[in-house]
C-alpha cells in the first residue's frame, strides 16, 4: 500500500496548514492501526528524492518503520536518486542498478518499456489507467437503449468503453514471468471521491490478470481516515473485506485458457497495436495470450490455433523458428504484409471473407493468413483475427455482460473464469456464460457472500451455459470436472 | 425492376384472390391513382382519421394457423409440414427455384432477455428455420440461402450465430445447397441491387440492399411474433426492416458511396437525421420526422419492393413489450404458436390478431398507440388485405381461441 506521509511527501504535495497535517498523521505508527485484519503485508514510503529534505524524511520515518515491522508488515522505499538504506525491505526504483545486491526491488516501468532481460522481484506498472466505465457528456437520438447508454462512452466494439489494466498485467507477467505483477493505477484527484466499490474494482482489475493493485488512496480518503471520521472507517472496512474476500480466492499455477496469442516484442513503435489488440480483445471478451517474441516459453503456443504477428515494421521478413513449428502443426498465422515474399501465388487458397483484407495460403500442414496492408485499425485486426480463427474455438461465450471484463484460466482438469464487473454495481441485466468445457460442477464466488454458491451447468454447444446471480463488482466462478 | 418481376412471376405460390376491401369504395390499383405523395400521405393520414382506407382492390390469400408448443423436431416438422400443405404445398412454390429466407436475428448476439437465450425471445428459433430448410430442401428448392444484415457487422452470419450459441451447421445440412450471407453490406454482390416500391414509395423512391435479395426466385420472410417499440408490432413485413444494409442506411454509412463495412444501427429510417450515401436515392423531402410514421412506412416500403411469397412466423416462445431486450419492460412469453402464409398482410393481420390486437387498428389504438399501421400501409401499397373478413385462416378452425393476449390485462 502506498504510504505518503512526511516532509518530504507533504513538499511534494505542497501541503500546508491542515493538508499538511494529514501527512503527519500517517507517519505515527498508530496509522498503521487501519492495516489490521487485511491482507495488506507491505507499505511503499517515499525515502529519497534527491531533495533538501531527504534526511528529515528518513528521521521521520524511522518510527513508522519500527512499528510497521513489528506488525510484521514490510516497509519499501521509493527512492529516486541515491543509494538505499540498510533496513528497508526493498526498493521501488525506476533503474534496477540502484538496488545493492541482493536487494528485492521494487521496478517502476510502464507495460510497454518493460524489457525481458530487466530482473525485479516486483514490477509497477506506471502506465495503468483507473479502472471504470468513463463518462461522456453526449446527446442520444436514437432508440431507448441508445439513449440510455448515451453518457457512457463506447468504444469501437460497441460495448461501452472501460479503463481496464488486465492486458497490461497479462503482457508483463509475460515479459516478467518470474515477477509479481503490480497495477500503478491511481484514483484520480479531479474527480468525485471514490467510493469503496472503485478501490475494490482496482483490486479486482488487477486481480483476474494474476496482479495486483498498489493501493493507493485518494487525498480526501487519507485526511477522512486520518481524522478517524465514521464513514472513511467504514469506507475501509468495506474496502478491507472486498480486498481479503479477493485475496481469499486467488490461485496460483493457472494458464490463460485461450486459443489465439499475440506474438510482438509489445516494445517501441510497434507496441501501441499489438498493445491495442490485447485491449480490445478483452472487450470482445476474446481471451488471449500474450507471446512475447524474446521471451517465449517452449510450451506458450500450446492450445492455440492461431497467432497474430502483430509487430508489422520492424519484421526482418523471416518467420521466427517457433512460427513455423506452430504452423507445420496444423496453426493459423496471421502475419503482416512484411512477409509477403516468403509466399507463393501456387499455395494461395480461398479466403472466404478476408479476401479483400488478407490472402490465404496453405504452408505444411497449416495456413498463413497474409495482410495485404499494414494495420492501421487494431479493432478490425482483432476482429479479423477473431473471425480467421473462427468462433468455432471460442473458449467462453458470455451475454449483456457489456461492461465486464472476464479471464479464463485452466488448471488440470478444473477451470475458473473470473469476472470483473466495471459498473461495480448489481447487473443490469442477467449475465449467461458458457465455457467450452463439459463441466459437471460450477460453484460461484462473490465479494457479497461468504461462500460459495452452486450453479447448474446446462450443457450446450459441447460446453455448459451457467446462469449468473447478480452480484457486484466481482465473481469467480470455479469448474469442475 | 425486372428480377422484381421476375421473381413475382416465377414463384409458384397459389394466385392470389384479388377482393375488394369491405372498407373500400371501390376497387383500383394504386399504380393507376396519379396522385401526389403528398396527397398520397395526407390522404391516408386521413382516411384513417375517420377510419376509412382508400380505394382500392386488395389481394388476399389462405393463412395458416397452427399450435406448436416446444421447438422439438418431433413437433415442429410435422406441424409445419402441414400448414405448407394447407397452404397449397411447397412444390409449387420452390421447386426447382433458389430460395432466399430473410431471418431475424436483430441486434446484437450478445444481449438476451434475461437467461432466455435469442431463439427464445428476439430471433427466429434456428429450430423453425432448421425445419423450414429441411421442409423446402424436400420440396426441391434448388438451392436456399439465410439471409440476414447482421447488426454492426460484415462478419459470416456463421460467425455472428455462433456467438450467439447456435450451431449454423445444423442450418447449413437441414438441406442440400443452403448458404448464407450477411446483408449488411455489398457481401459477396459486384453491386448493390435496387427495389422500387409502389407509387414512389411513402419515404424513398427505391432502396439499394444486397445482391442475395435480387439473385432469388422465391422470397421467404421467416419472422417472430414479437411488439415492437417504434412500430408496434413486428411480423413477417417488418422483419423486412432488416434487409436495408447499414453501409448505406446506417449511422456509419459513407456520404457519398457505401461504406465498406456497416457501422452502427438504421437511425436515419428511425429520425431521417441524415441522407443516406448519395449513390442511393434519399428520402422525400416531405417525409415525415416522426419516427412513429416513418418505420412504418419504410417497412411497408420494403414489403412492397421487395415481396415476400412466403412468410412463417415463429410464436412458439418469444418476447412481449418491444423487439428486443433492450426495450425497458418486456417479458418473455410462450404462445405456442405458428403462422404462415403466402401473403403478408394477410399473414401478419392473422398474427396480429393472435396477439390479441385489432389488425384494422390504427394510430392511438393498441398496438399503434404511438405509430401508424404497418397493416394498413401495406394495404394501401396493394400487398394485401388486413381484413379478417377477407381472409381465410386454415389449420384451426376455432382459431380465435388461441388468441394469446401480448398485453398484460391491467
Amino acid at each position: 500500500m502506498r504510504w505518503p506521509c512526511g516532509p518530504l511527501d507533504a513538499a511534494r504535495a505542497q501541503a500546508v496548514g491542515s493538508a499538511r497535517a494529514v501527512y503527519d498523521a500517517w507517519l505515527k505508527p498508530e496509522s498503521l492501526a487501519i492495516l489490521e485484519h487485511t491482507p495488506v503485508n507491505a507499505i511503499v514510503i517515499t525515502w529519497a528524492a534527491g531533495a533538501a529534505d531527504d534526511a528529515a524524511q528518513q528521521r521521520a520515518l524511522q518510527p513508522l518503520i519500527t512499528a510497521a515491522r513489528a506488525r510484521g508488515i514490510d516497509v519499501i522505499g521509493r527512492i529516486s536518486t541515491g543509494t538505499p538504506p540498510p533496513g528497508l525491505n526493498g526498493i521501488l526504483c525506476d533503474k534496477p542498478g540502484q538496488a545493492p545486491a541482493g536487494t528485492p526491488v521494487v521496478l517502476a516501468r510502464a507495460a510497454d518499456a518493460l524489457t525481458t532481460t530487466e530482473d525485479a522481484a516486483i514490477v509497477l506498472l506506471t502506465d495503468c489507467l483507473w479502472p471504470r466505465i468513463p463518462v461522456e457528456s453526449r446527446g442520444g437520438t436514437g432508440d431507448a437503449a441508445e439513449r440510455r447508454a448515451a453518457n457512457a462512452a463506447a468504444g469501437p466494439t460497441g460495448a461501452p468503453w472501460v479503463d481496464a489494466n488486465g492486458w497490461r498485467l497479462s503482457l508483463a507477467r509475460a515479459k516478467a514471468p518470474a515477477a509479481v505483477c503490480w497495477s500503478g493505477a491511481e484514483p484520480p484527484e479531479d474527480a468525485p471521491p471514490p467510493r469503496w466499490e472503485a478501490y475494490a474494482l482496482a483490486v479486482a482489475d488487477a486481480a483476474i490478470a494474476g496482479g495486483r493493485w498498489l493501493i493507493r488512496l485518494d487525498a480526501g480518503l487519507r485526511a477522512a481516515l486520518a481524522a478517524r471520521q465514521p464513514s472513511a472507517l467504514e469506507l475501509w472496512k468495506s474496502f478491507a473485506s472486498a480486498l481479503r474476500r479477493i485475496e481469499q480466492l486467488r490461485q496460483a499455477g493457472e494458464r490463460i485458457e485461450a486459443r489465439l496469442g499475440v506474438l510482438s516484442h509489445f516494445t517501441g513503435e510497434g507496441a501501441y497495436m499489438a498493445g491495442e489488440t490485447l485491449n480490445l480483445a478483452a472487450r470482445r471478451h476474446l481471451p488471449v495470450r500474450p507471446l512475447v517474441r524474446d521471451r517465449l516459453a517452449p510450451d506458450a503456443l500450446r492450445d492455440l490455433k492461431a497467432v497474430l504477428w502483430a509487430d508489422q515494421r520492424d519484421s526482418d521478413g523471416t518467420l521466427p523458428p517457433v512460427l513455423h513449428e506452430f504452423i507445420a502443426r496444423g496453426g493459423l498465422a496471421i502475419v503482416p504484409p512484411a512477409l509477403a515474399s516468403r509466399f507463393q501465388a501456387k499455395d494461395k487458397i480461398p479466403g472466404g471473407a478476408f479476401e479483400d483484407r488478407y490472402d490465404l495460403y496453405r504452408v505444411t500442414a497449416g495456413r498463413v493468413a497474409l495482410a495485404r496492408k499494414p494495420w492501421m485499425d487494431p479493432f478490425l485486426l482483432i476482429t479479423d483475427a477473431h473471425l480467421m480463427l473462427g468462433r468455432k474455438h471460442d473458449v467462453i461465450r458470455l451475454w449483456n455482460a457489456g461492461s465486464m471484463n472476464v479471464q479464463y484460466t485452466r488448471a488440470g482438469s478444473s477451470g475458473r473464469v473470473q469476472l470483473v464487473n466495471f459498473a461495480a454495481r448489481g447487473f443490469g441485466h442477467p449475465v449467461s456464460l458458457w465455457v467450452a468445457q463439459p463441466y459437471r460442477a460450477a460453484a460461484l464466488h462473490t465479494l457479497d457472500a461468504a461462500g460459495p454458491r452452486s450453479l447448474e451447468p446446462l450443457p450446450k454447444s459441447g460446453g455448459v451455459e451457467v446462469y449468473l446471480p447478480s452480484f457486484p463488482l466481482y465473481g469467480s466462478i470455479e469448474f469442475g470436472a | 425492376m425486372d428480377s422484381t418481376l421476375k421473381a413475382c412471376n416465377h414463384a409458384g405460390a397459389r394466385q392470389p384472390r384479388i377482393e375488394v376491401s369491405a372498407r373500400a369504395g371501390a376497387a383500383g390499383s394504386s399504380s393507376q391513382i396519379a396522385w401526389t405523395r403528398r396527397a398520397w400521405i395526407k390522404t391516408a393520414a386521413g382516411a384513417a382519421a375517420i377510419g376509412a382506407a382508400p380505394l382500392r382492390a386488395v389481394p388476399s390469400a389462405p393463412v395458416a394457423v397452427a399450435r406448436c408448443r416446444a421447438y422439438a423436431r418431433t413437433e415442429l416438422l410435422p406441424v409445419m409440414e402441414r400448414m405448407f400443405d394447407q397452404l397449397g404445398g411447397l412444390g409449387r412454390l420452390v421447386a426447382g427455384k433458389t430460395v432466399a429466407m430473410k431471418i431475424n436475428l436483430t441486434g446484437s448476439p450478445r444481449v438476451r432477455l434475461a437467461h432466455e437465450p435469442a431463439e427464445l425471445a428476439q430471433w427466429t428459433h434456428p429450430a423453425v428455420i432448421g425445419t423450414a430448410v429441411e421442409l423446402l430442401g424436400r420440396a426441391g428448392a434448388r438451392r436456399i440461402r439465410l439471409l440476414e444484415s447482421a447488426w454492426n457487422t460484415a462478419e459470416p452470419l456463421e460467425e455472428y450465430m455462433m456467438e450467439a450459441n447456435w450451431s449454423p451447421q445444423d442450418l447449413l445440412n437441414a438441406a442440400s445447397r443452403v448458404e448464407m450471407e450477411n446483408t449488411n453490406w455489398l457481401g459477396a454482390g459486384r453491386k448493390y441491387s435496387r427495389f422500387a416500391p409502389p407509387k414512389n414509395g411513402y419515404m424513398y423512391p427505391a432502396y439499394d440492399l444486397n445482391h442475395s435479395y435480387e439473385d432469388c426466385d422465391v422470397f421467404v420472410s421467416i419472422a417472430k411474433m414479437k411488439d415492437h417499440a417504434t412500430a408496434g408490432i413486428t411480423l413477417s413485413m417488418k422483419n423486412l426492416f432488416g434487409i436495408a444494409p447499414a453501409t448505406i442506411y446506417g449511422d456509419g454509412a459513407g456520404a457519398d458511396e457505401p461504406s465498406v463495412l456497416p457501422r452502427g444501427g438504421r437511425g436515419m429510417f428511425h429520425s431521417g437525421h441524415r441522407q443516406p450515401a448519395r449513390s442511393s436515392p434519399g428520402e422525400h423531402p416531405d417525409s415525415p420526422r416522426d419516427p412513429g410514421a416513418r418505420v412504418p412506412r419504410i417497412v411497408a416500403d420494403l414489403a412492397a419492393a421487395r415481396p415476400i411469397h412466403l412468410a412463417i412466423i415463429d410464436g412458439v416462445e418469444t418476447m412481449a413489450g418491444g423487439e428486443g431486450p433492450w426495450v425497458a419492460g418486456c417479458r418473455h412469453l410462450t404462445p405456442g404458436l405458428l403462422v404462415a402464409g403466402t401473403n403478408a398482410v394477410n399473414t401478419d393481420a392473422v398474427a396480429a390478431a393472435l396477439m390479441g390486437y385489432d389488425p384494422m387498428a390504427d394510430r392511438g389504438v393498441a398496438p399503434f398507440e404511438r405509430c401508424d399501421s404497418t397493416l394498413r400501409l401495406g394495404q394501401e401499397h396493394g400487398i394485401g388485405t388486413r381484413d379478417l373478413r377477407h381472409i381465410e385462416v386454415v389449420g384451426e378452425r376455432n382459431w380465435r381461441e388461441l388468441v394469446y393476449p401480448f398485453r398484460r390485462k391491467s
